[in-house]
């Protein structure tokens, strides 16, 4: 499903406007994000649950230059999805 | 990881944030899990943008199915936007990671945030400005104290405008860096004060050289003081042609009118003790002979940098001549140590000229003292073997001389004799002392009672195979002397 025939269909079940329906999509991404900056674990109902993790900051050493590299911190984050959507997958 | 947030709780967040109504994101939030799950359980894959993408993976050889997402990198900078600043960096292996970078960095962002983005050039230029206006201040200021020895000479005055102008340097700083309007109106006012206050200095300055009428060389002192003042301020004022600057301008004028006076004399005082010296010495000079004391004061401190001057570079001199000679004495000390060896080469080789003479004569002696055939090839064979290194050749020839001296007649055995010391004289080594007494053990079985005056023969060593230089018939004698003393 691409994200043009979901927005339709949101509009259709939802009764939204387009623009209304961007704009609670968009806050909400910002939302997920900011919790997530926060390390705050976001689950949605019946999908699944973002769970982020902060990286520190570590060396590596590059085998073929020789060079130490710094690299950054980082939050990766993961979603893990709900079991029961995957038991109804599998019956 | 803090807390969970479930879907009510962002819900209610989502409406906070944009302003909408709980009903409408509760729907949008409903609908939108409700169409991905359908979508999943008919199998089909869903690509949100800025959200992600699930994927629907058969496992376990198709049996079972399984569902992946892949976060949106969109998301995921959103999420990591706090860590954008940051970039991988290649460091060196002994550099140390300082553990308080990140902390640093997000503290400096929302100070800059707070400010007025608009403001933020001016305030950059107006520091750039104030930090070359303060370094043409202090070169002025050098220049100042350099040409004008007449600032020393008068407390009053110039010791009061000098430090005004390091105030003013310093004074640049916080007006530029805290651009408040109370100190703006204050500076506004000033400026339109500034040319009053220029104007009292002048008037000052002159009342005070009118009072000092008496001495004509103070008067003109004052004078070139002012006028040096007045061009300094003048210097100042074509510089700083923008508003900014005139305020700052005014703000030096306000400072060295009425407050600085107490703070400067508290700051330079050291400046005033030397300078102070400095006067009395050139005032000294003006009673002596009427000359003009600002060329002697210039003069003086001329002779004292130069004086000091020649002294370094005399020290240095010193220093470089010290190291000079250490290390002239050093070669030569070397190079004697490597002459001693030199020496001892030559010494060895009069050794080598010396062996072979004796050599010679000793051959000669041994020939004419000893007639045995047998004798005389050992001696030939004694000859080709100490030519090899010449202190072992004198000690063989020496040995070989003793040697060689056998005599075929019975010695007589003197007082403080023994029969290991006629060993060592007549075979070079102690321990053949055993074939002595086997050759004489008929008349004396026993070699610890060996009588004074006793006759011994000394075999020749050809009986017994006798040669010191040989470890095996060393060592055979040495079992002989054992078994002999076991045996008394």
């Amino acid at each position: 499903m691409d994200n043009k025939k979901l927005i339709s269909e949101l509009q259709k079940r939802s009764g939204l406007d387009k623009s209304m329906i961007n704009a609670i999509y968009k806050t909400m991404l910002q939302v997920i994000s900011e919790q997530c900056i926060n390390l705050n674990d976001v689950s949605i109902d019946n999908i699944g649950k973002f769970i982020p993790k902060k990286r520190l900051e570590f060396t590596h050493k590059d085998p073929e230059t020789g060079n130490t590299l710094l690299y950054p911190p980082k939050i990766s984050v993961k979603f893990s999805i709900d079991k029961t959507l995957i038991d109804k997958l599998n019956k | 990881m803090n807390r969970t947030i479930y879907s009510e709780e962002l819900i209610s967040l989502t409406a906070a944030k944009g302003d909408f109504k709980r009903e409408f994101v509760e729907v949008f939030v409903t609908e939108l899990t409700s169409i991905i799950e359908e979508s999943l359980l008919s199998g089909e894959n869903i690509k949100i943008d800025g959200f992600g993408e699930f994927k629907i993976i058969a496992t376990q050889g198709g049996e079972k199915k399984n569902i992946t997402f892949q976060t949106d990198e969109s998301l995921k900078k959103g999420i990591n936007a706090p860590f954008e600043q940051f970039e991988t960096i290649i460091i060196g292996n002994d550099t140390v990671i300082p553990e308080t970078e990140e902390k640093s960095i997000s503290v400096d962002i929302p100070e800059i945030e707070e400010n007025d983005i608009n403001d933020l050039p001016e305030e950059l230029l107006q520091t750039e400005e104030s930090i070359s206006e303060i370094s043409d201040t202090v070169e002025k200021y050098k220049k100042s104290v350099s040409e004008e020895p007449a600032i020393a000479e008068e407390e009053n005055s110039s010791v009061t405008i000098i430090p005004v102008k390091e105030e003013s340097a310093e004074s640049d700083l916080p007006a530029t860096e805290t651009p408040d309007p109370k100190e703006m109106t204050e500076t506004n006012q000033i400026k339109d004060e500034e040319p009053l206050l220029t104007e009292e200095d002048k008037q000052e300055s002159s009342t005070t050289d009118e009072n000092n009428t008496g001495d004509r060389n103070n008067v003109s002192e004052n004078i070139v003081i002012e006028d040096n003042t007045t061009l300094n301020d003048s210097d100042m004022n074509k510089e700083r042609k923008t508003p900014d600057s005139e305020n700052e301008n005014a703000e030096f004028g306000f400072y060295s009118e009425s407050d600085s006076i107490d703070n400067t004399q508290k700051d330079q005082e050291d400046q005033k003790d030397k300078e102070e010296l400095l006067s009395e010495e050139c005032e000294i000079v003006d009673s002596d002979g009427n000359l003009n004391q600002n060329s002697e004061c210039n003069q003086y401190s001329k002779q004292v940098n130069k004086s000091g001057l020649y002294i370094v570079l005399i020290l240095i001199l010193i220093a470089i001549l010290c190291c000079v000679i250490y290390f002239l004495v050093r070669v030569r000390n070397e190079e004697k140590e490597q002459i001693v060896p030199v020496e001892i080469i030559n010494t060895t080789t009069t050794y080598r000229s010396v062996t072979d003479d004796d050599l010679k004569k000793i051959n000669s002696e041994s020939v004419t003292e000893s007639q045995n055939p047998t004798d005389k090839k050992e001696t030939a064979v004694i000859k080709n073997t100490p030519t090899a290194n010449a202190p072992e050749a004198k000690t063989a020839a020496a040995s070989a001389g003793k040697l060689y001296t056998i005599p075929a007649n019975p010695v007589e055995l003197k007082e403080g004799q023994r029969l290991t010391l006629l060993a060592l004289r007549y075979y070079g080594n102690k321990c053949f002392w055993v074939y002595i007494y086997e050759a004489n053990k008929a008349n004396y079985p026993n070699p610890e009672l060996i009588p004074i005056g006793a006759m011994l023969r000394i075999p020749q060593p050809s009986e017994y195979n006798i040669n010191c230089e040989n470890p095996q018939s060393v060592s055979k004698a040495k079992n002989m002397a054992a078994k002999i003393l076991k045996e008394l």
